[in-house]
């Protein structure tokens, strides 16, 4: 299996140059159950990094301490060099962490070309914005169209261009393949490849382990909470404590 | 302990005890269906008049006519709920509001069209006799009240703890789906629910009549008194919810002794409105927060 | 998945200038109530004129909170007493210019509803407990307009001097001149609720009506946007209620500031339709002689008539068509 372009110093490294995200020790309590367990992670800009792991390992937890649907009960989030740490989600979110749910949550009361403007900053241009990212999407021709009528597919596409509109300089990207068309994941793979070449950080959440491997340089594990591997993906698929993970237990 | 302070102690507990039923009941119905009803009050306002009517046109005894009385209210409660709140469950909490407040104002407004403002009451020759506790007077009826009270709420929990229909009723409270999936009757469990929950209101009217005044608007008082409970003692919580009422029902009345009578009210809402913004989850419950 | 005929929709207008039917309507309309007082009728007529104007700002001052920011509001009734109160008191006791306590009656209302609004959003209070609180803190206005009559005259009201026909002090002697005041004051609402409802802020505002957690991702401050929707309502209906101190020249907390007026503004939301701006008009169009025709056959021999057909309609609309006559109308002309 290829392994999408290696990128130098990513890998292992724990460089504090070039990373755009940290997380700092987090842990997360509810109640009795340890959710996460001083977890470091260190996210390089530009990067594709995958966070992989069974169900229940803590992986959406921590993507909704980044973007502020909760607060940790221990530890730091820093982002682009400051510290977000249980910010008000909408202003992680105009820091410039965009965050894409699994099941798109999307406004079906309006059109997509209203979806997106209520994305848009303020300033004049926010219209040509809307239209350029429809015609990225290949959405153009639905764009005064409820966005009750889309199908799964359309909705993780409008999903994605209103993040993309805040000009995120970091994506959090939850399970994109789920529910795509085997056909179609190329599609969604080469969509976030274009992404990281232009310029953003992409963080996902996958179970698809082929498209890891694919597309990501940097793969993290979480096991119950905890950090267990990180590394290249092949040097961490490889790993037996990861196998065992997903297959034993 | 000063007189004074003992006997509105004393009066505190007995609205008290009418605020616990009836929030009770109220949070039973929120529990389990997760509909606030707005019209709960405009139920015990229904069980007053007609432990009422059964009163002035039978001539029959309000403590007699309980049996009638609250199982008339079960009956209601359970149309209610099959009629009413089922068809509207699974939309969003707006409708539940418009609807419910909709119902309010028929039962309200009904009354007031039938039977007018006039302050009804039923005179019992009983009620002026009393005791004395502890150099404060309690009369017959207001200790009939709290002992009706804990009996009422000992069946309550008997039923919700010892019986099946109770272990389905807290079943579906805590996820309905689950339930669904464990083979009970969900749609008749909501019923029930709501039957028992107005069933208890109906007992309140029968042990409150000989005390308080009847008329149309006391729907929409204890309506909001009971929701001011609920949040007190956690949305959901049967426990919070006697708690709670015995606190508001004390609180009021020494507001009302100690300070202002006229601002004993507003005194309480303020109160309700600080714990709603503030701790939301009251003393045992569920958020009011999105 | 929500009902998609669900009480609030956002309209499907992509921008403002398709809908040129729409403000041909609205003008007929109002050009055709102004001509009516011309017809020398009867003063009664001017009145339900008046009402209509009246009930028709009130309830589309509610719908920019309650309908595009789907916060219901059950204490409505208590900004419109505040400014009523407000502009009359100051009347009486310092002789301020009713027309400059309009202004200040709508500005106390507007911080009112800032000082209640704020731990509400703040906290992210949830829709229905929102519509508690609203209720909650109605029934203490009037408790405290009601107990107070040292200050504001208690449950005997308030008598406002009248000055003969001076419009520099907002008081005349034809009832038309009064009426012409309440038609701007409706197309004024109209107005600011079309500006809402056609800009980002109105986005917004329906954006986080739908999805409070995807609003936040989009970056918008919820607690903030929702403030501001809440005060501008309530800024708009103590207007009204300045408006109706002048021209009955007499307020009273069951008229003003109760329960009843709060209800009966909701239920002409809800039937009008409360996504848009013309909800309000519709609704009052329906309502308010529905309600004259209603105190004329039941003359009072049914107190609590009114009410009570009013919670049966309430009912009635949110089974049927929860989005209002606006619902009814969007299914042929998306834009409304």
């Amino acid at each position: 299996m290829v392994v999408q372009g290696e990128r130098p110093g990513v890998g292992g490294g724990h460089g504090f140059m070039g990373s755009i995200l940290r997380i700092e020790h987090i842990s997360k309590d509810y109640g009795g159950l340890r959710a996460l367990d001083d977890v470091v992670i260190e996210v390089e800009e530009g990067s594709i990094t995958g966070l992989i792991g069974p169900n229940g390992s803590g992986k959406t937890t921590l993507f909704d301490i980044i973007s502020g649907f909760t607060r940790p009960t221990a530890g730091r989030v820093i982002f682009d060099g400051r510290d977000i740490t249980g910010q008000m989600p909408f202003r992680i979110a105009r820091a410039g962490v965009g965050r894409v749910f699994q099941l798109a949550r999307i406004f079906r009361g309006m059109t997509l070309f209203q979806n997106l403007i209520v994305y848009a900053k303020p300033g004049g241009d926010a219209k040509q914005r809307v239209w350029e990212i429809l015609r990225f999407l290949k959405l153009d021709h639905l764009a005064h169209q409820s966005a009750q009528g889309l199908s799964y597919g359309q909705q993780r596409l409008l999903e994605l261009g209103c993040v993309l509109m805040m000009e995120p300089k970091l994506i959090l990207l939850d399970e994109p393949a789920a529910g795509i068309n085997p056909a179609l994941l190329e599609d969604v793979m080469e969509h976030i490849r274009e992404l990281a070449r232009r310029g953003k950080t992409i963080f996902i959440i996958e179970h698809n382990i082929p498209l890891v491997a694919n597309l990501c340089q940097r793969v993290v594990v979480l096991d119950s909470g905890r950090l267990l591997a990180e590394g290249d993906p092949q040097t961490v698929l490889n790993d037996a404590r990861v196998r065992e993970a997903y297959l034993g237990g | 302990m000063s007189a004074t302070f003992l006997q509105a102690l004393l009066s505190g507990l007995v609205l008290g005890s009418i605020y616990a039923i009836v929030a009770s009941g109220l949070s039973l119905v929120f529990g389990v269906m997760k509909i606030i009803n707005f019209a709960h009050g405009q139920f015990l306002m229904l069980g007053l008049y007609l432990t009422y009517w059964l009163y002035r046109l039978f001539d029959l005894h309000p403590y007699a006519s309980a049996p009638i009385v609250v199982g008339v209210m079960f009956l209601v409660g359970f149309v209610v709920s099959r009629w009413i709140l089922e068809p509207i469950l699974g939309t969003d909490p707006l409708t539940y509001l418009l609807t419910t407040f909709g119902l309010a104002l028929i039962l309200e407004n009904g009354a007031l069209m039938l039977w007018s403002h006039d302050y009804r009451s039923v005179p019992l020759q009983f009620a002026v006799r009393g005791f004395n506790v502890l150099g404060a007077r309690l009369s017959t009826p207001q200790a009939v009240l709290l002992v009706g009270t804990v009996i009422t709420l000992a069946v309550l929990f008997y039923i919700l703890l010892r019986t099946r229909t109770g272990l389905a009723i807290r079943a579906v409270a805590q996820n309905w789906e689950s339930a669904e999936l464990a083979g009970i009757n969900v749609r008749r469990t909501f019923a029930l629910a709501v039957a028992i929950g107005t069933a208890l209101v109906g007992a309140a009217a029968v042990l409150m009549i000989p005390i308080y005044f009847v008329f149309p608007g006391v729907g929409t008082i204890y309506t909001v008194m009971a929701f001011v409970v609920v949040v007190l003692g956690g949305l959901g919580s049967i426990a919070g919810a006697v708690v709670g009422g015995l606190i508001i029902g004390v609180a009021e009345i020494l507001a009302g002794t100690y300070l202002s009578v006229e601002l004993a009210r507003s005194i309480t809402f303020l109160i309700f409105l600080a714990i709603l913004f503030f701790r939301p989850l009251g003393l045992f419950g569920q958020s009011a927060r999105v | 998945m929500k009902n998609p005929e669900a009480v609030a929709q956002a309209p499907l207008t992509p921008s403002a200038s398709r809908a040129h039917w729409l403000y041909l309507a609205v003008a007929v309309l109002a050009l055709g109530l102004a001509l009516i007082p011309l017809f020398r009728v009867r003063g009664y007529y001017i009145d339900v004129l008046w009402q209509f104007c009246f009930f028709a700002g009130l309830a589309t001052a509610w719908i920019i909170v309650g309908g595009f920011g789907g916060m219901i509001s059950l204490g409505h009734a208590a900004f419109t007493g505040l400014g009523a109160y407000t502009s009359t008191l100051l009347l009486l006791r310092m002789g301020v210019n009713p027309w400059v306590g309009l202004v200040i009656g709508a500005l106390v209302a507007a911080a009112v509803a800032g000082i209640l609004g704020y731990p509400c959003f703040r906290f992210g209070l949830r829709a229905d407990f929102f519509a508690l609180a609203t209720l909650v803190f109605g029934i203490i206005v009037y408790e405290l307009v009601n107990g107070l009559p040292t200050i504001t005259g208690g449950p005997y009201g308030v008598v406002v001097p009248f000055a003969g026909n001076n419009p520099a002090r907002f008081s005349f002697t034809s009832r038309s001149n009064y009426f012409y005041v309440a038609w701007v004051y409706w197309l004024l609402t109209v107005a600011v609720a079309y500006l809402v409802q056609h800009s980002r802020f109105g986005l917004r505002l329906m954006a986080l009506r739908e999805d409070e957690h995807a609003a936040a991702r989009a970056g918008i401050d919820v607690g903030k946007v929702k403030l501001a929707a809440l005060m501008i309502s309530a800024a708009l209906a103590g207007l009204a209620g300045t408006l109706y101190a002048q021209y009955y020249l007499f307020i009273e907390p069951t008229e003003i500031v109760g329960l009843g007026l709060s209800v009966e503004i909701v239920v002409i939301a809800i039937v009008g339709g409360i996504s848009s701006f013309l909800g309000g008009t519709l609704g009052a169009l329906i309502l308010v002689p529905l309600t004259q025709l209603l105190n004329i056959y039941l003359a009072g021999a049914y107190a609590g008539s009114d009410l009570f057909i009013y919670g049966l309609i309430l009912m009635i609309i949110i089974r049927r068509s929860p989005a209002g006559i606006v619902g009814l109308l969007r299914r042929r002309f998306p834009e409304v």
